[in-house]
């Protein structure tokens, strides 16, 4: 069985929207490489979970914003199952802070993670995708605050929206060679990771119509899937229509 | 001896027109420049260079290949050449 499916990395795949993505994509019928740096008892959730319905995935412990644990994994993928062709992207940190109030090294630990860790993955993913005639599909989790971002998210939102321009730059490098690059953009979303931003007193995720993790493994999963055969290189918004509203963005 | 060279040279044909399938009815002979004769570009060369090693020659160094581009100006000849006398590191 493992023999047909197609192979897929998911980085940040033990929480939140990674883990939503891997299950997503199993049940879909490819096998899931969940790559984690610190949280393996929820991978491993994930994993059994995946298992248990019948699909199948494997545990990857790897820093991806670090060079030789990237190089690392992706020559353990190849080792086990010969070849990749599906990569999503998704780990990312939020370090929100005012700029006159950020340190480099906080600036640089989120484009290091959020940006250049993107870079690598995709620069050590693509020979082996060219190896299969371009059987290939990339996706890059970016964010609505790459374009409408708020106060404080100016190295969240540069890193985000420097994502997007590379999925565009790398589309336009290796789409003819039949490898689909495409950035989706979730808006708010209800996971760990976000949970500060509902702290009491402010608006509920049902209040504030907040969407979840598996309505961004949709969006994820027609990428992949053949149905998106010809898209490429664009940007998938998936936020519940909030960046057309004016109302919330006027408030003072 | 010759013969080796003529086997590995077709083989080589074959690969270029699989990364570049345009080529399909294109003659193609060693004094051809990849790049410049037949439009190849760096990524093709890349993918060309991983088929080689993966269909001819394991031990082809194509970093070292790849670094003397200015004086073999990705010529094919170069390239045989290169999967010819390629020896294990």
């Amino acid at each position: 069985m493992t023999r047909d499916r197609r192979i897929a990395i998911v980085t940040g795949g033990s929480r939140g929207i990674g883990a939503a993505i891997c299950q997503r994509l199993a049940a879909d019928g490819l096998l899931v490489n969940i790559v984690y740096r610190e949280r393996g008892d929820e991978a491993e959730r994930v994993q059994h979970r995946i298992v248990a319905a019948g699909g199948e995935a494997v545990l990857r412990r790897a820093d991806v914003a670090v060079e030789k644990d990237v190089n690392r994994l992706v020559d353990d993928v190849i080792r086990d199952h010969k070849r990749i062709n599906v990569l999503i992207n998704n780990a990312g940190i939020i370090q929100d802070q005012l700029v006159v109030l950020t340190e480099s090294a906080a600036w640089e630990r989120v484009l290091r993670v959020n940006l250049t860790a993107p870079f690598m993955m995709c620069r050590a993913v693509v020979p082996y995708m060219l190896d299969e005639g371009g059987d290939g599909v990339i996706i890059n989790i970016s964010s609505t605050s790459a374009r409408v971002p708020r106060a404080g998210q100016a190295a969240y939102a540069a890193s985000k929206g420097g994502l997007e321009s590379f999925t565009r730059t790398l589309a336009a490098e290796v789409g003819r060679k039949g490898i689909r690059v495409n950035t989706v953009a979730p808006g708010r979303i209800d996971t760990e990771m976000t949970a500060s931003f509902r702290a009491p007193g402010r608006e509920t995720p049902e209040q504030a119509g907040w969407g979840t993790p598996e309505d961004i493994a949709g969006a994820v999963s027609y990428l992949v899937s053949a149905d998106a055969k010809y898209v490429q290189g664009e940007l998938l918004t998936v936020a519940g229509g909030r960046p057309m509203e004016r109302e919330r963005a006027a408030r003072r | 001896m010759q013969d080796i060279v003529d086997t590995k040279f077709e083989a080589l044909v074959q690969l270029i027109r699989e990364v570049k399938p345009s080529l399909a009815a294109t003659p193609i002979t060693r004094d051809q420049s990849l790049i410049d004769s037949l439009g190849l570009d760096s990524l093709d060369v890349v993918q060309l260079a991983r088929r080689v090693r993966r269909e001819i020659e394991p031990e082809l160094s194509v970093d070292a290949w790849i670094q003397q581009n200015k004086t073999h100006h990705w010529s094919i000849e170069s390239l045989l050449d290169a999967i010819m006398h390629a020896q294990p590191v």
